[in-house]
């Protein structure tokens, strides 16, 4: 089928199909005389990526998956981190499921690191 | 080895393509902004350069950012030995054509508008090699005040907040964000932490200036300004060019209001836009109690400096106050919170309340912006008005501005931002009645918020309306008029002379002129005609969360009967080339952006999961959680008997403006301190009216002059009620007010001795 009809067929825009394309996701169209042509592999492929997108999973990470199969299931679960900036080179990471008065406490060592740090660069200066 | 020390490795932060990790080579090579600005809109020619540096063709999709009331008219592309121009069409149709072009081969070029001002310009099938033209013609807003006007062009785009849109670090330094399904599928561009090996920006603009004198600044870029002929500035960069990580942001001012008809006749008849100046209509009257709810936007991206001037602000507005008013204030992020369930009264113990709620917060989470405006009309059963500070980082802003209309009250805002937010905001406040201020980072937010609550304090005309026989005034002109903002009237008109009428409500009754609508020989009748169709489709789609057919039936009219593109109709162009086959689609590359400048990478593109996945595609991803910030740029110091730079005196002043008591006077341990506090208050304000800085003081002196005339002590010795009767007469004195200032703010007492042998003439 061409694209039109693919894309007509899996309701998405032949834009998507470009797109999905160029980033991978989909394999590139076979040769068909002087045209393009898709067959069922590409719908198939198109319905697990929308299936894919519902669940919450950005391109990047579908391309990711599709490509690793099997192994991509053993990644570890997500898990929040708070990024604070201590000085300009240094930025920790605290895991964001902690408990509130633990967080209060390692944010204000953390503060104090910084000043400590900012005070030391002025007597260098 | 880790992520960072690989990224470290193979070169940080340059653009680099996620699956191979090779440097991007840009199909988007040089954009260059030109045209003319007037007081009333620009009309702007926007020249891209693609090139291919692939060995397939491709397809080069660049999304930005309309400015204020902006749409597109047309385009024109020039490849080699061919150049063809753009037809407008619906946009299903235009789509169609667009893809069947593509799919025989040929070079196909389409514009085309979605949700939230975004416009894509897809240029498909640039062969390897091949260098395209794009001109594309548009029209768009500016931003206008009496005595001057801002005009702001997007050269970037703002990654911003949707609670379903997702975004990753796909590569170091380069960050993706997809929106859903209901943004029709636009592709918005990967953001690159440094900018600097993308396309380049330029700018040669026409800038509009009046005879007498004016000024021309930039805040965003470093510009060159030169005189062409008589009416006329020529803008330029000062430099060769730019990187695409900020809007352009240029500032006309002058020294008499603008005021005039800028129109003449095109092929659609006579059209003109009428600049009426807020003086006008007199002068603010005394006011009348106010409710005013304040709405901070505490989100991940107003970290830093934005969140502790916003806050700042907002004391020295509850400062301006009467004890007859009543406030409320509303922070949000991913949620909200309220200082109190009702609207509060001013006073001592309100007022300490906001500021403890004020330091407590900090940035961090989403940008809620619905749900915080909903809790501030809730405030507001009666009607009344919201000053909303936000960085406007929101996708999906139609849907904000329909209930925010729908509500009732008046919305002023102050925008803070290096990026392109400048459209939404214009329409929350155009829709609402309110004033609307966008500022860049390197701008005061604390001064600007109180000119806007001063401004917005008391109109001076309602229920205005601006008619005229056989005059057709499209689309209705703001029914509010504020001291500061003009009123601009699009009006068309046939016939050898028309004449403007206008009737409205001011403080003395009902009251009605005419202004005749006289245009001179400046050609102007095409450009106006267009810009006042930007401003009729802008108010159309600015509460269309969805196309219904009604309202694509009326932009396609719209759009037809101006010859604009909008959501319903877009602009596209083919050109087919001698040898275009049929074959493979060309690979879709999306031209990447500089983040913003004052926009942290991480604010948006930033850990979502600890792992180790540097694996093949090298996807790192990060959460959406906001982290905070410890480091702060080192203070200004002053040295004693120094008179301090503007920047610092109006930090001073700022900062003892929000102490101001509801009585009008300073606070301190007796009654003499208070006296001598505020006394050493006025006197500074004095002097900075006279160095024309802190007119958006003006209620804070009016209240300090009132409490140091009605003071018993004032009252009892001649010596104060001649220095209060010399401020009130304008007059300034020359004193170590500066240094008595800072005492005061360390808590310091003043010693009436010290006071009074500074003012050796009293």
């Amino acid at each position: 089928m061409s694209l039109a009809e693919l894309a007509a067929k899996a309701g998405v825009r032949p834009r998507t199909v470009r797109f999905y394309i160029a980033r991978g996701l989909l394999p590139p169209p076979r040769k068909a005389g002087r045209g393009a042509c898709y067959g069922p592999e590409h719908l198939e492929r198109l319905a697990l990526v929308r299936q894919l997108q519902g669940q919450g999973l950005m391109l990047a990470e579908i391309a990711q998956r599709l490509e690793q199969g099997e192994e991509a299931s053993a990644l570890p679960e997500p898990a929040p981190c708070w990024a604070f900036h201590v000085s300009e080179e240094i930025t920790v990471l605290v895991r964001a499921d902690v408990a509130p008065w633990r967080l209060a406490r390692i944010r204000r060592a953390l503060g104090e690191l910084a000043r400590t740090l900012a005070k030391g660069k002025e007597d260098q200066l | 080895m880790t992520g960072a020390a690989a990224a470290a490795e193979q070169g940080f932060f340059a653009p680099v393509e996620a699956a191979s990790g090779a440097e991007l080579r840009l199909a988007l090579q040089e954009l260059m902004l030109t045209g003319k600005v007037l007081p009333v809109g620009a009309h702007l020619w926007v020249r891209h350069l693609f090139r291919s540096a692939e060995t397939k063709p491709v397809e080069a999709v660049y999304t930005f950012a309309l400015p204020r009331d902006a749409a597109l008219r047309r385009f024109r592309v020039v490849g080699q030995g061919f150049s063809v121009e753009s037809s407008l069409q619906p946009v299903a149709k235009a789509e169609e054509i667009y893809e069947e072009a593509l799919s025989r081969g040929n070079l196909a070029t389409m514009a085309r508008a979605y949700r939230d001002g975004l416009v894509s310009l897809y240029v498909g099938n640039l062969k390897p090699e091949e260098t395209v033209v794009v001109f594309l013609e548009l029209v768009a807003g500016v931003d206008l005040w009496d005595e001057g006007f801002r005009f702001r062009f997007p050269f970037t785009l703002a990654p911003a907040y949707h609670p379903q849109a997702r975004a990753a670090e796909v590569a170091p330094g380069l960050g993706e964000m997809e929106l859903p399904e209901s943004f029709e599928g636009v592709l918005l561009p990967q953001w690159v932490k440094n900018g600097e090996k993308l396309h380049q920006v330029g700018l040669s603009l026409e800038v509009w200036s009046p005879p007498g004198g004016f000024q021309v600044n930039s805040p965003s870029h470093r510009v060159r300004v030169a005189m062409e002929e008589q009416g006329t500035a020529r803008v330029s960069l000062a430099v060769d060019h730019d990187i695409p990580d900020r809007d352009l942001v240029l500032d006309l001012e002058t020294r008499r209001p603008i005021q005039g008809v800028f129109g003449g006749e095109s092929e659609h008849g006579k059209s003109a836009a009428v600049v009426i100046p807020s003086t006008f209509f007199g002068k603010p009257q005394e006011t009348q109690p106010r409710e005013v709810v304040f709405v901070l936007d505490r989100s991940g991206s107003m970290e830093g400096r934005p969140l502790e001037q916003a806050k700042k602000a907002i004391q020295a507005c509850l400062a301006a106050c009467s004890p007859a008013d009543r406030f409320g204030l509303v922070l949000f992020e991913s949620s909200v919170e309220q200082l109190a369930g009702n609207l509060l009264p001013i006073s001592v113990e309100t007022r300490e309340q906001a500021e403890d709620f004020l330091q407590r917060a900090e940035a961090g989470g989403g940008t809620e912006l619905a749900a915080g405006l909903a809790a501030a009309t809730r405030l507001l059963p009666q009607g009344g008005e919201v000053l909303l500070v936000t960085d406007g980082q929101v996708f999906g802003t139609e849907e904000i501005v329909a209930q925010a209309k729908k509500a009732g009250v008046r919305i002023n805002c102050l925008g803070i931002g290096a990026a392109s937010q400048d459209r939404f905001l214009a329409s929350l406040a155009a829709q609402t009645e309110g004033l609307c201020r966008f500022l860049t980072p390197q701008e005061r937010v604390d001064t600007a918020a109180l000119e806007l609550f001063a401004s917005s304090r008391q109109p001076l005309a309602w229920e205005l309306s601006a008619g005229g026989d056989g005059v057709e005034v499209e689309p209705a002109p703001p029914r509010t008029v504020f001291a500061g903002k003009p009123v601009v009237i699009f009006a068309s008109w046939e016939g050898e002379r028309g004449a403007l009428e206008l009737s409205w409500r001011g403080p003395v009754g009902a009251q009605r002129s005419t202004v005749p609508l006289e245009i001179g020989q400046d050609g102007l009748g095409e450009t106006v005609h267009l810009l006042q169709g930007a401003k009729r489709i802008t108010e159309l789609e600015a509460t269309a969360e969805e196309l219904s057919p009604e309202l694509r039936r009326k932009l396609e009219q719209l759009g037809r009967r101006y010859g604009l593109a909008n959501r319903a109709m877009a602009l596209v162009a083919v050109k087919a080339r001698p040898g275009d086959t049929p074959g493979e689609p060309p690979k879709t590359e999306v031209v990447p952006l500089g983040m913003p400048e004052d926009t942290r990478f991480d604010a948006y593109f930033r850990l979502r999961r600890v792992a180790d996945v540097v694996v093949r595609h090298k996807v790192v991803l990060y959460s959406l959680m906001a982290g905070a910030e410890f480091y702060e740029p080192r203070e200004r110091r002053r040295l004693p008997g120094e008179v301090p730079d503007p920047v610092l005196m109006e930090d001073i002043l700022v900062d003892l403006a929000g102490k101001l008591l509801p009585d009008g006077g300073m606070p301190g341990s007796d009654e003499e301190q208070r006296w001598l506090a505020s006394a050493v208050l006025a006197l500074l304000f004095a002097e900075a009216r006279e160095k024309r800085l802190g007119k958006w003081f003006r209620p804070h002196f009016k209240r300090l002059l009132a409490f140091l005339k009605k003071h018993p002590a004032t009252q009892a010795d001649p010596r104060r009620a001649t220095l209060v009767a010399r401020l009130e007469a304008k007059e300034t004195f020359l004193g170590p007010w500066w240094d008595l200032a800072e005492r005061l703010l360390a808590g310091e007492s003043i010693a009436p001795e010290e006071f009074w042998q500074a003012l050796p003439t009293l």
